[in-house]
């Protein structure tokens, strides 16, 4: 073979970090995988609004909650301009899903998605 | 009519992949099987195909040189075109790997009216290579995060960075590498549809990679932003985390359309030791680009030379003083007396 002492160094930093996540993961957390916990099923199960209408299921709930919240929330928006006392509605999802932690950040921090709209800039955290 | 059966290849493996986890409940095969094997053939076959030219002799000094090389001190030498020293090679290789320099002096030949021979430099090949090579970095990187427990801060970062977070249409905000890099492969297929000299000279394996990254990527963007029932991201990174752990584990439910974006990029890491794609290793060893332009300073041994061992006439006398002498040859020692 020719030139080994710069192609073996060069391919062995190939190989290593194409096995990154490889030993990254045995070596900072020796196998155990930490993975939120499912929503609590029977809460979901058959759930009814204040208004009639059914708890999305956690299958929609997870892939389309942004939509569900963007329309929540533009008629909580218009709700409230109607009103006359102008008093601020409480988020009713954190009424049943616990805390912020738990229920937003569990996920979010675990694939480490970074795009959320700034909700709780305005709200308050749970 | 070359591109009709590698579109047809790509089309075949999403929709084995499809079928497979969709109707026949494949999942451990195409989630778990599949990539195992793909990876090893990625490594193990990446591994072969380098060494195989590592162990390839190279009989000549044979750098490709471009510019006046180094000669009388007042004549001035072009250092990156034809480098004499290690630096200045590693410049070279610098700019080749990380700006694809060689592109920047594509050019193209025409006859304008006079007649004139005229040579201009078309860079297109060169922007839309290099938009696709940097979006497809980004895209790998940003991946890391389904990878990787827990996120380095790097990767977030450059998650973040690549993100247009759109603040009132949360459903519209996109990677930007995501535009991009469709942006880049579909430019650079369809070079090879309207150029007719490249059309001429493209192959099925020139554009099998092609059709298959625009698979990965459009099943990737289709899996983000519209299908996305049934792609549970938490559940997928559970998946990815088991397999590099070697746990692996299958959550149910992931919708089919993941299966088929993973199908694809198994096929790919599958594809590429033994396709064209190994340009990423073979851009190092290409001996015009990673040789000095020294061969007038350093002399340069053909290693499969023969070992041939100096014969002095002395030693040559040696040999066959008796026979010379019988011969009537002279010589200039005589046989030891006695």
């Amino acid at each position: 073979m020719y030139d080994s002492g710069k192609i073996i160094p060069g391919l062995l930093i190939f190989v290593l970090l194409i096995t990154l996540p490889i030993w990254y993961n045995n070596l900072s957390n020796a196998g155990q995988v930490k993975t939120p916990e499912p929503p609590d099923k029977g809460m979901l199960m058959g759930f009814t609004f204040a208004n009639g209408q059914e708890h999305p299921s956690a299958a929609e709930m997870r892939a389309k909650h942004m939509e569900h919240l963007k329309i929540f929330h533009a008629n909580a928006v218009a709700k409230l301009a109607e009103q006359k006392d102008k008093k601020m509605p409480t988020m009713s999802c954190m009424m049943c899903h616990g805390s912020k932690e738990q229920f937003c950040d569990s996920c979010h921090a675990t694939i480490s998605e970074k795009k959320v709209p700034d909700c709780w800039e305005c709200h308050q955290k749970p | 009519m070359k591109y009709i059966f590698p579109l047809a290849v790509v089309i075949a493996l999403a929709v084995i992949a499809w079928i497979g986890s969709a109707i026949l409940g494949l999942q451990d095969l195409f989630g778990i099987v599949v990539p195992y094997a793909a990876l090893f053939l990625f490594v193990s076959g990446f591994c072969w195909r380098v060494l195989y030219w590592a162990r390839s002799p190279v009989p000549f000094k044979i750098p490709t040189t471009c510019g006046q090389g180094y000669s009388m001190p007042w004549v001035k030498r072009d250092k990156l075109e034809a480098p004499v020293s290690t630096g200045e090679v590693l410049g070279r290789m610098f700019l080749e790997v990380f700006l694809f320099r060689s592109l920047w002096r594509n050019t193209k030949t025409s006859i304008k009216p006079g007649p004139v021979l005229s040579y201009k430099s078309t860079r297109w090949l060169w922007f839309f290579g290099i938009l696709f090579h940097y979006s497809m970095l980004l895209v790998v990187l940003r991946h890391l995060r389904l990878f990787l427990e827990p996120v380095p801060f790097v990767i977030s970062a450059l998650d973040s960075l690549d993100g247009v977070s759109l603040h009132l249409t949360p459903e519209l905000s996109m990677y930007v590498t995501d535009a991009l890099i469709l942006l880049g492969l579909l430019a650079l297929l369809l070079r090879r549809f309207t150029l007719r000299p490249v059309r001429y000279i493209s192959l099925a394996n020139d554009y099998f990679p092609l059709f298959l990254l625009i698979g990965i990527v459009s099943s990737g963007i289709t899996m983000r932003y519209f299908l996305r029932t049934g792609v549970d991201i938490v559940a997928i990174k559970q998946l990815a985390l088991g397999l590099t752990t070697f746990k692996p584990v299958l959550p149910a439910d992931i919708a089919p359309i993941f299966y088929v974006h993973l199908f694809l990029v198994s096929s790919l890491l599958a594809y590429f030791p033994f396709s064209k794609l190994m340009h990423m290793g073979g851009v190092f060893l290409s001996p015009t680009r990673n040789m000095a332009n020294d061969s007038r300073m350093r002399r340069y041994v053909n290693p499969w030379n023969p070992d041939i061992k100096p014969h002095s006439y002395a030693s040559y006398e040696d040999e066959f003083r008796a026979d010379m002498i019988e011969q009537g040859i002279p010589v200039e020692k005589e046989l030891p007396q006695g």
